[in-house]
């Protein structure tokens, strides 16, 4: 555990040194490189609480992920437009306020997760990660055919939302914010798998029937961990959509829940940084090889192949020389 | 004879055409040990299932403490105080042996909606989770994952976790199972002392456990309760010995 918690300190140090150096250097799209891996890693550490401490194989985060871009980007167009959101039963502004965007993004998320969890935590294995996938895919049919937000192509907002006290175009104020929420994900991640909801959840991933029997329902641990998942997960596509001043169906398709899923794969699934260790290297990867070939994604799926059949631990277990998850 | 704290009357349950359960009933009173026999095949597995609430019987009841519980769900029963051992042992596997019995004591308190303070920090899970391991014969051991204990120990581990439950009566499914002459000679002496706490209902096929430890013994064929009586009545009786003790003890 000692040497998982230096590698841990290495991968937040380099977070933070690389957009340091980039300002240094004058390069800002290095910033924006280590914006999207912050992003990236706060929607892996969201799924990391269903999937690596409660073992809930859930292929379809993209829908949360999305949500929160589009609670974004639906709200930051309405204020461009000077348009209300609805005026029925009672007048909702669109806003360009972080702080407003948020918490709207993380409830939108999380009732999501409330109702997707209650009816795909009556099924597992196979069946779970089915009907997690088909609601996502659900909600991003929905998205493509509704036209007001742009349909297909996605809904563009050319400002991006702002943050009291903060110049949030400035790429490195912006990675600043992205990093205090994955930091804030983090420590609530943390305390989350040493607390009691955190031992009834991993007893559960173990040995489900053996929990019953101590008097602990998983039905209803499972589904409250899958909510607080979807939360973090739709926070992170609310920053997302503001990186890119741009939300698209994209967001929500199953490619994105399979990318979300490949962050905490590669890093280490259960693994509290792993996230942030399979976002670097994805982003790194796609970065350089993508520059390289535009089949880079065929060595993507071979990295993915080797980490699965001879590093479950995934980056973190093989630095750490230590299998054993959680 | 006391109240008994559980007891079953007319249970019934069929697979299809078979009768895995045929109108058992059963009592369990304090401080006995009452051991349920019978050749493989003859529900008793099945039997415990029902008590616990893991499966749902057909006909009759089942009252735990003058109460029916045959509607409640198996966490609920639990949390009454009805602790159950597995045939096979059944642990958290990556949990070291303290989280293991923090968890069952967690259980037991029905506080799991608790995210930040630390579960291994607090005194109200880890104090009585020493205290369990410590008289499971477990101490020292707290630290070691479940996974690395041997079979002994975590057959012992499953009492300390039945313990942490604070139970009103124990289901003992095979504990013995797979222990070697030293291990059953010790969990005979920690079963022994149990009863205390509890009365045991002991599914056991090690049938020198179960004569050195049985106050009653019931003898359960084809889902039916053949006979009820001490050791020296269930040893003479013609019926058991053909059913049952003649081909295998």
């Amino acid at each position: 555990m000692l040497r998982e918690s230096w590698i841990n300190a290495v991968l937040l140090a380099a977070l933070v040194a690389v957009p340091l150096w980039a300002l240094a250097a004058g390069e800002p799209f290095v910033i924006t490189l280590a914006t999207k891996v912050a992003i990236f890693a706060l929607a892996g550490v969201g799924l990391n609480l269903a999937l690596g401490l409660g073992g809930l194989i859930s292929f379809g985060h993209a829908a949360f992920f999305g949500l929160g871009g589009y609670v974004a980007g639906i709200l930051a167009w309405h204020e461009a437009n000077a348009m209300p959101v609805t005026t029925l039963p009672f007048t909702i502004e669109g806003t360009n306020e972080m702080l407003a965007i948020w918490p709207v993004a993380m409830l939108v998320a999380g009732l999501a997760a409330a109702l997707i969890g209650a009816l795909s935590l009556r099924t597992s294995g196979v069946y779970f990660i089915m009907v997690t996938l088909a609601f996502a895919q659900m909600l991003y049919y929905f998205a493509i055919s509704w036209p007001a937000y742009g349909g297909e192509d996605g809904l563009s907002f050319y400002v991006r939302n702002t943050f009291p006290g903060a110049n949030t175009f400035d790429p490195i104020q912006f990675f600043a914010i992205c990093l205090v929420l994955l930091a804030g994900a983090l420590a609530l991640s943390w305390a989350i798998r040493r607390s009691r909801f955190g031992l009834a959840l991993m007893g559960a991933r173990q040995n489900a029937q053996r929990v019953v029997s101590l008097g602990i329902r998983p039905f209803g641990i499972r589904l409250t961990a899958f909510v607080i998942s979807g939360m973090i997960t739709g926070l992170a596509g609310a920053l997302y959509a503001d990186l890119n001043r741009f939300v698209s169906p994209q967001m929500l398709s199953w490619h994105m829940s399979g990318e979300i899923m490949i962050f905490v794969i590669l890093g280490g699934v259960g693994r509290l940084y792993g996230p942030i260790a399979g976002a670097g290297l994805f982003i790194l990867l796609e970065h350089l090889l993508g520059g390289v070939s535009e089949y880079w994604q065929a060595l993507l799926g071979l990295l993915l192949l080797v980490v699965v059949l001879f590093a479950r631990g995934g980056l973190i277990g093989v630095l750490s020389k230590e299998a054993r998850d959680g | 004879m006391a109240d008994p704290i559980l007891q079953i009357r007319g249970l019934s349950k069929s697979f299809g055409a078979l009768k895995a359960t045929d109108a058992v009933s059963l009592d369990l009173v304090p401080g006995e040990i009452h051991a349920l026999i019978g050749p493989n095949g003859a529900g008793k597995s099945t039997l415990i299932k029902q008590i616990v609430g893991e499966l749902r019987h057909d006909a009759g009841s089942i009252r735990f403490e003058g109460q029916e519980i045959g509607t409640l769900d198996a966490p609920a029963r639990a949390r009454l105080g009805l602790a159950r051992s597995f045939q096979v042992s059944s642990v958290m596997p990556e949990f070291t042996v303290l989280q293991n019995v923090a968890l069952a004591v967690q259980g037991a308190s029905g506080e799991s909606f608790r995210f930040l303070r630390p579960a291994l920090g607090d005194a109200a899970l880890v104090d009585p989770a020493r205290f369990h391991i410590a008289h499971a014969g477990l101490e020292g051991r707290e630290a070691v994952p479940a996974a690395d204990l041997s079979h002994g120990e975590r057959r012992k581990l499953e009492i300390a976790m039945a313990l942490a439950l604070r139970p009103q009566a124990f289901l003992l499914d095979e504990p013995m199972a797979g222990m070697g002459p030293e291990g059953s000679r010790q969990l005979t002496a920690i079963l022994s002392d149990l009863r205390e706490e509890a009365p045991i209902l002991l599914v056991e096929h090690d049938m020198d456990a179960v004569f050195a430890l049985a106050d009653r013994i019931s003898v359960l064929v084809y889902g039916r309760i053949i006979a009820t009586g001490t050791v020296d009545e269930i040893r003479a009786n013609a019926d058991v010995q053909s059913a049952y003790l003649g081909e295998d003890a």
